[in-house]
């Protein structure tokens, strides 16, 4: 449940180390929750030096991690202990070339094949 | 309704036969009297049981099996005796009705012997509804139009002689359905544990799994992590796990009896004091991978 003004941690090496959610793309008059697999608008608030990313720079994400449960269609619940996105371009591409984390399995009928294969872990 | 009206008494000043009217005619009737209470307020009931053999009075000509058998139905069924006792007037009930199918393998009580009543409807004979007071079964909440259809579909293999069904007692339905959805529930468990063992996961238990994903690969992974909460449900049984995944805690939930999970392996039962052991996600350090 990912929402304008929610901290999230990034799991990428694109430079950025947390993020702060400024828009659910898709929700209707701001209404909606983002959950994993939906893709947010998002400002970076903390990023390491001398990297492509820069602090307050608006960006697209990813959500793969929330605290808030998902339920999978067979039955199966899973919930994180934080909230991480992915800093992805327009097309759903990562920016960055490593993925840390374990990555959901839904995220791959999403569209977003390249994070999952990127991942060490999937769920 | 009916009305009826006292035609003899004994010296006791007992009833023993009225003169009925109704619908279907008037009729004689010997019986015996039952000593009835009634709340106040309400219509004293008629403290009279009509005695075996004497239930089929007039024909009950041209009527089909329909509402009108149904509405008589209704009102008998709404008719178990309010009198005080309730067994009582049952089996006086039991006594009075003639016909008493065999067939019904298992009839729930109150059900049974109204579909003994209701089997001198299936030959076109005149049912009386014998009115003890009204409203015993509604203010139940007890819905006769199902079961009048019901006995209808059944053979009319009546036996002259009062022989007295199982006695099975018949709670609300809802009550009814309740534990119908138990027995189910029982039964499904029973099944999957026939299948497979499944041990008995508790909080506390250092589990390993292997879950099988069906959807896209035909791969099972392995889980290892600490159960920290179990809900019983019956078949929908639950259990919680966390493990550490890639430096991230991550919780699921899984159930018990899921087709998916293929085994599940008990390596060590920690000490717990509590069911639900969700301290645990503050504290990150002692968690098995």
């Amino acid at each position: 449940m990912i929402q304008p003004q929610t901290l999230l941690n990034v799991v990428d090496n694109s430079g950025a180390q947390k993020l702060m959610c400024i828009r659910v793309i898709g929700a209707a008059g701001n209404q909606r929750y983002a959950r994993i697999g939906d893709v947010i608008v998002a400002v970076i608030k903390d990023a390491l030096p001398q990297m492509p990313l820069e602090r307050s720079k608006v960006i697209r994400a990813v959500i793969v991690h929330t605290c808030k449960e998902f339920k999978c269609e067979d039955g199966i619940i899973i919930r994180y202990d934080d909230n991480a996105a992915v800093i992805i371009d327009q097309k759903g591409n990562p920016k960055g070339t490593r993925v840390f984390g374990a990555i959901a399995e839904e995220l791959r009928e999403l569209n977003f094949t390249k994070i999952v294969s990127l991942a060490p872990e999937v769920l | 309704f009916y009305r009826w009206r006292s035609l003899e008494r004994e010296k006791s000043g007992r009833l023993v036969a009225i003169q009925r009217q109704d619908r279907g005619g008037t009729s004689l009737l010997q019986g015996f009297r039952v000593q009835a209470r009634c709340d106040p307020g309400r219509r004293p009931p008629l403290p009279f049981v009509p005695a075996a053999g004497q239930i089929s009075c007039r024909p009950f000509s041209g009527d089909p099996l329909g509402e009108t058998t149904g509405h008589r139905m209704q009102s008998l069924a709404r008719t178990v005796c309010r009198a005080g006792t309730r067994g009582n007037p049952l089996k006086l009930m039991d006594c009075a009705a003639p016909r008493v199918e065999q067939s019904f393998a298992e009839p729930l009580r109150s059900c049974s012997w109204i579909r003994q009543i209701v089997s001198p409807i299936i030959p076109r004979d005149g049912v009386q509804a014998y009115g003890f007071c009204t409203r015993a079964l509604a203010a139940r909440g007890f819905s006769t139009v199902g079961t009048a259809e019901v006995s209808v579909e059944d053979e009319d293999s009546s036996s002259p002689m009062v022989e007295h069904p199982p006695r099975i007692k018949f709670k609300r339905p809802d009550k009814t359905a309740r534990h119908i959805m138990n027995i189910l529930n029982k039964e499904a468990v029973d099944k999957v544990r026939t299948e497979r063992t499944i041990p008995d996961v508790q909080p506390g238990c250092i589990v390993q799994m292997r879950v099988q994903v069906p959807e896209n690969k035909r791969r099972e992974s392995t889980l290892k992590g600490i159960v920290i909460a179990r809900r019983n449900a019956g078949i929908a049984t639950t259990f919680r796990l966390r493990r550490l995944v890639a430096g991230v805690g991550v919780e699921s939930v899984f159930p018990l009896y899921s087709p998916n999970i293929k085994e599940i392996k008990i390596l060590d039962r920690k000490k717990v004091r509590r069911a639900k052991l969700y301290y645990l996600r503050d504290r990150m350090n002692a968690l098995k991978k």
